[in-house]
């Protein structure tokens, strides 16, 4: 059930980044094309890719988490008796978690403010808000599956990438 | 004392398995709740201010890109070019090694995405024609890391974007440093293999090579010729470098279906996923120290300390290479960068050759222990033991090192081409 729900989550954000980065690619090569080919411009071309890799961008947090692929220096690993860490390193997701949701509380605050403030983009003029809402989003997101690692260490997968 | 608590914090972290980006956003808010103006919120801006800048987008279209021509053939069609063109030297496959990472290096721009696609295919035909194992890694690791210098690097766009230099003189002015480093490796490889055969040379082999691999070739010259022309900024190269390698590898090459595709693009999210969280907090980190004036400080302190500049240079280099074996480039640039910048301005070094003499003094950092990247991809890679791996790069370091005291000592290889 929770491996379910995790997985889908995975795959939904996996989507999304990728359609981002697509568009991200596609709205540069358009402005290239339009101004070298057509002496036109793209209306905020550059501003709506840069938003675009920002959402994508974020995403690759919770992507990254999901996969157990964040960067992690593992030098400290041994200052800990052996038969400790199994124990050390759910109390670690445990403590990401925290983390996380502290800073996604924190990434809310923020974005009501600009909600408040009625903040909005240069170039586009259109509300930040709502991109920016990929903040407290990606946090609560990693906050929940290091929350079900702490849990469930099974469901945490082997290290994806490559730790320093 | 403040200082004091926050490495105990960080101490902690890293004893209870915390991520490099946990890290750095726990040290961020503590910066700023104890140094800044004591709202957190106030991190959550700078984090925003961080990521909402055009000049970031190089970074994920140049990992797309690599990623794309690292799923396709674009990196055994130039292995074969560089086969059929060294094949009559003895040793010639070691050369081709080199000059297959130096040209691969140039289109993915990352080491050891690099090592993994040209290691695949010359590691085994490496041994197979006699070429001792431990040349074969260490030429396979050292001639990875040349990804690192060599035009588009992403280092040099995080070192662009910390300090706010010009990406594209930046890509100028580590050609020659990332050329002189590709011509010393291929030189030494060269000698040291003098005693394995040569093969006869093949125009036919080579004029098919070329013919198969044309496009491939093709790539550095648009993109870099692109940037230098201004035809575009080197933002807008990395997404005509992902447009072309999309072209090629699905309409040309054929290797690259629409599902492939998607799973590249949910990969690159992924594997960024851990590099832009990390740029984003170290950017915010750097707006705040730069607003409290902590780098200026911090020259003027150096420069009251050690008063000449060899003797800086001296230090600044072993202080560099100490870094590169114990933090990756990028974060090591992203933190380092801004803080190190004023201090070299202030003994007369130009900024953009100070990140040449930094991003080469962390290229070495890929292959030394514990953390050099491309020795532990290389130990998964080609299931070697860590020391062997560790043995075999000694003499591919030395060398760097030469051409490295060559780079800090003469400014003008970087910058020849600048004026």
């Amino acid at each position: 059930m929770a491996q379910g729900i995790l997985d889908r989550l995975e795959r939904i954000e996996g989507l999304v980044a990728a359609v981002a980065y697509t568009a991200v690619a596609g709205l540069l090569l358009g402005e290239i094309i339009a101004r070298e080919f057509f002496y036109a411009s793209i209306w905020g071309s550059q501003k709506m890719a840069v938003f675009a890799a920002i959402v994508a961008g974020f995403l690759g947090l919770s992507l990254a988490t999901a996969s157990n692929s964040h960067l992690r220096p593992r030098f400290a690993d041994g200052w800990w008796p052996t038969a400790w860490r199994p124990a050390v390193a759910r109390f670690g997701d445990a403590l990401s978690a925290t983390i996380f949701a502290a800073f996604g509380v924190v990434a809310t605050l923020y974005v009501m403010d600009t909600f408040a403030n009625g903040d909005r983009a240069a170039v586009l003029y259109w509300p930040l808000w709502p991109i920016q809402i990929v903040l407290p989003y990606v946090f609560y997101s990693s906050a929940l599956r290091h929350a079900a690692f702490a849990a469930r260490p099974a469901l945490k997968p082997d290290p994806h990438g490559l730790e320093g | 004392m403040t200082a004091l608590i926050l490495l105990g914090i960080v101490l902690a972290m890293l004893a209870l398995r915390q991520s490099v980006v946990l890290i750095l956003v726990v040290a961020a808010g503590y910066v700023h709740l104890f140094y800044g103006d004591g709202d957190l919120t106030y991190l959550v801006d700078d984090l925003w201010t961080a990521v909402n800048r055009d000049v970031l987008l190089a970074i994920p279209m140049f990992v797309l890109a690599g990623s794309i021509m690292t799923r396709g053939s674009i990196a055994e069609r130039l292995i074969a070019i560089m086969r059929a063109l060294t094949q009559w030297l003895p040793g010639g496959l070691a050369v081709a090694t080199i000059l297959s990472c130096a040209v691969f290096a140039a289109l993915s721009g990352s080491s050891p995405v690099t090592l993994l696609a040209v290691g695949t295919i010359l590691y085994p035909a490496l041994l197979q024609q006699g070429y001792s194992k431990r040349f074969a890694l260490g030429a396979l690791c050292s001639g990875g890391t040349l990804g690192v210098v060599i035009p588009p690097s992403i280092p040099l766009i995080l070192y662009g974007i910390v300090t706010e230099r010009s990406i594209s003189d930046l890509f100028i002015a580590g050609l020659v440093p990332g050329l002189m480093l590709a011509g010393v490796l291929a030189l030494y490889s060269l000698l040291v293999n003098r005693n394995i055969p040569a093969e006869a040379f093949e125009f036919g082999a080579l004029t098919g090579a070329l013919r198969r691999g044309v496009f491939a070739m093709m790539t550095p010259v648009i993109l870099l010729g692109g940037i230098y022309s201004g035809f575009f900024s080197a933002t807008e190269a990395a997404a005509v470098a992902v447009g072309y390698a999309l072209v090629v590898e699905a309409f040309v090459h054929r290797e690259l279906r629409l599902r492939d595709f998607y799973a590249i693009a949910v990969e690159t999210a992924r594997l960024l996923g851990t590099l832009f969280p990390i740029v984003a907090v170290a950017i915010s980190i750097n707006l705040l120290l730069t607003a409290e004036q902590v780098p200026q400080d911090f020259a003027r302190w150096m420069t009251s300390v050690v008063d000449d500049k060899v003797t800086f240079l001296i230090v600044l280099n072993i202080f560099l290479l100490i870094v590169g074996c114990l933090i990756d480039i990028g974060s090591a640039i992203l933190m380092l960068a801004p803080i190190l910048l004023p201090v070299a301005m202030a003994y007369g070094i130009d900024p953009i050759h100070f990140g040449i003499i930094m991003v080469v003094n962390l290229e070495i950092g890929y292959i030394t222990p514990p953390v050099g990247l491309n020795l532990i991809v290389a130990m998964t890679a080609f299931k070697e033991d860590f020391l062997r791996i560790c043995r075999s790069v000694v003499p591919f370091i030395v060398l760097m090192l030469i051409v490295l005291a060559l780079v800090v000592w003469f400014p003008e290889i970087s910058l020849f081409l600048l004026d």
